[in-house]
């Protein structure tokens, strides 16, 4: 097995066998954070497809500091903001009412309970604001004030747009069963 | 076997799940997308690999060889008795000068052609000769020396007869030479012609259109697109003439047209759409008045902010020549008014139910606003001691005067109004008004 950084110093010569390479390994992981913030799936395709062009042309900017997955899972989040900007203006979703259920009591979730199909299937039904900013926020661990820059929204829209995505979650995910 | 671990919360649970989740990519994906990699790097200026930059240098090359061959081979053009060689053209073209000298025919005609600076030879002959003659030297070099020295320094050039014949030249002959500021360019075209002939008494310039000049470096102005031969004529104090041609190129003008959709940039979200109805162009630039542009033929838009827009289209035709078209506060009269008149009187006759013409309201027997852009309203009138003597939520419909069906006594009242602009803007007005007495 090739080592990344063999992998890595193929890719900076253009070589061919080693681009396959870093696909094979790393596709299966940029594919799942698309599904994230792709409304469909050939939508998630065409940004790990402008991803993957943007790591193999760019790579040699990649300066070594810091891990090279955190490096290409910033590329991909970054193409599918701009994409998710791009389309936002086209797709008109339903605004929701304010669910505000009380989260009090013990809300601990057993791992068994939901595989991660399903939770990404209830997370593929959330509007795409919410489904930007729920991953943004609860998977990729950006803060409120990143988000807001990212998304160029008011950080106040951020963190009321993620509480809305979080009840709406919490909502689907108890009727789900 | 049971998985005990818990989560404490939906974040956690998502985290933990989904963090790391891998997703299929479809198989065909890698190559599809090895296409446009190989495509996006022959894009790519990189040194070691052949590239679109090193591709385009490639055919400039070849461009730049094909070009010099093909000047090299041209064929004159004009032909005629006596011709002789203007070397140093200023122009891009090359070009063929005829010097004709009508009392003194000489037996045998030279045909040359000349390419700027790269016939030197010839061109070093043709000054020593020029100045020879400038010199009032006579027979310092007879046509057969010339074209001897010609096919000594230039073997395969320059089919000279032998039997050539120098005459002498008693006055200098004029050398006809002309430059242009521009030689191509967008209808309606303004040129400027130099002059940069010597040795003649006076000129016409024919422009090919119809028109004609005798200045000597005339400004001339072609309306219409089409290609030109301009024709500038010499004549030489000695009664010789002497000619040269070159062609500039008027190209016609695109014409940018368009229209605006029926859309509202006060509705938030919507869409305007741009219909492009321009002829003769290939490319569009438009500006919507908010800082943003578009190169796209048909573009919609979308406005932040309500307000009146100047929209510019820009259409560049196949030649580079623009035109635009500028629609001023595109979306219409968006201005949004309300004002109150501060007196009127009462219809003496009995209550009129307080309907208005906004137009044509001559006797100013009801009290109302002139609004404009006004979509929610109510407004209140109280009497001076503050009972409220009347209140509408209909902007059409006014004070008529009439307080339960009696007529307000005269005086001071106080209105306020309070409502909602078509851009969403709230507003709250208030004034007095006076009831007049009917005189």
């Amino acid at each position: 097995m090739t080592s990344d950084q063999q992998i890595l110093e193929g890719c900076l010569k253009h070589d061919k066998l080693s681009q396959k390479m870093l696909f094979e390994k790393y596709s299966g992981m940029l594919m799942g954070i698309c599904v994230r913030y792709a409304t469909d799936i050939p939508e998630a395709e065409d940004i790990l497809q402008e991803s993957l062009l943007k790591i193999y042309i760019n790579i040699k900017d990649y300066s070594g500091e810091g891990s090279f997955i955190g490096w290409m899972r910033r590329i991909v989040i970054n193409t599918a903001i701009t994409y998710y900007h791009k389309n936002l203006k086209h797709k008109h979703y339903i605004e929701i009412e304010e669910l505000y259920s009380s989260e009090a009591g013990d809300n601990s979730i057993p791992d068994s309970r939901y595989t991660a199909d399903e939770l990404q299937k209830v997370l593929d039904s959330l509007p795409p604001g919410y489904k930007v900013i729920f991953s943004l926020y609860a998977i990729e661990g950006y803060k409120h004030r990143e988000i807001a820059e990212m998304l160029d929204i008011d950080i106040n829209t951020s963190k009321s747009q993620y509480s809305r995505a979080r009840s709406f979650l919490r909502k689907k995910l108890e009727n789900y069963k | 076997m049971k998985n005990k671990r818990t989560y404490k919360n939906i974040e956690e649970l998502y985290r933990a799940k989904l963090g790391k989740r891998q997703y299929p990519v479809p198989d065909n994906f890698w190559p599809r997308f090895a296409k446009k990699l190989r495509l996006r790097e022959f894009m790519n200026f990189r040194p070691g690999s052949f590239n679109i930059y090193y591709l385009a240098g490639l055919i400039a090359v070849a461009a730049v060889t094909v070009s010099v061959l093909s000047t090299k081979s041209k064929e004159p053009f004009l032909e005629s008795p006596n011709i002789i060689i203007d070397s140093d053209s200023l122009s891009v073209a090359p070009r063929n000068i005829i010097i004709e000298k009508d009392n003194k025919a000489l037996p045998e005609k030279i045909k040359e052609e000349s390419t700027p600076g790269k016939d030197e030879t010839t061109q070093k002959i043709i000054q020593q000769a020029g100045e020879n003659e400038n010199k009032g030297l006579k027979k310092d070099y007879t046509d057969t020396e010339i074209a001897e020295k010609r096919t000594a320094n230039n073997p395969d050039r320059l089919p000279v007869d032998n039997k050539v014949a120098f005459e002498p030249i008693a006055a200098p002959a004029p050398v006809a030479k002309f430059m242009s500021d521009i030689n191509e360019g967008c209808a309606p075209l303004s040129i400027y012609f130099k002059n940069l002939s010597h040795n003649f008494d006076s000129c016409i310039w024919e422009f090919d259109d119809g028109g004609i000049s005798t200045e000597e470096n005339p400004v001339w102005v072609y309306d219409e697109p089409g290609n030109y031969e301009v024709s500038l004529i010499l004549f030489g104090k000695d009664g010789s003439r002497a000619a040269v041609r070159e062609t500039v190129k008027a190209y016609p003008r695109p014409v940018a047209r368009f229209e605006v959709s029926e859309g509202n940039p006060s509705i938030p979200d919507e869409e305007i759409r741009f219909y492009n109805y321009s002829q003769n162009s290939v490319a569009w630039e438009w500006d919507f008045g908010d800082g943003e542009k578009s190169d796209e033929f048909e573009p919609s838009h979308f406005y932040d902010k309500p307000g009146s827009y100047t929209v510019t289209l820009i259409a560049v035709s196949e030649q580079g020549c623009t035109d635009n078209m500028v629609i001023t506060n595109a979306f219409g009269d968006n201005t949004c008014y309300i004002k109150f008149p501060n007196a009127f009187v009462p219809n003496e006759g009995g209550p009129t139910g307080g309907y208005y013409s906004n137009r044509s309201d001559q006797q100013e027997e009801v009290f109302h606003p002139v609004w404009s852009g006004v979509t929610a309203y109510n407004l209140r009138i109280y009497s001076r001691r503050g009972i409220l003597v009347f209140e509408s939520d209909d902007i059409e419909i006014g004070w008529d005067g009439y307080y339960k069906g009696q007529k307000a006594e005269p005086g001071v009242y106080i209105w306020k109004v309070r409502g909602i602009y078509k851009t969403g803007e709230p507003f709250v007005k208030g004034g007095d008004v006076t009831v007049l007495p009917k005189w």
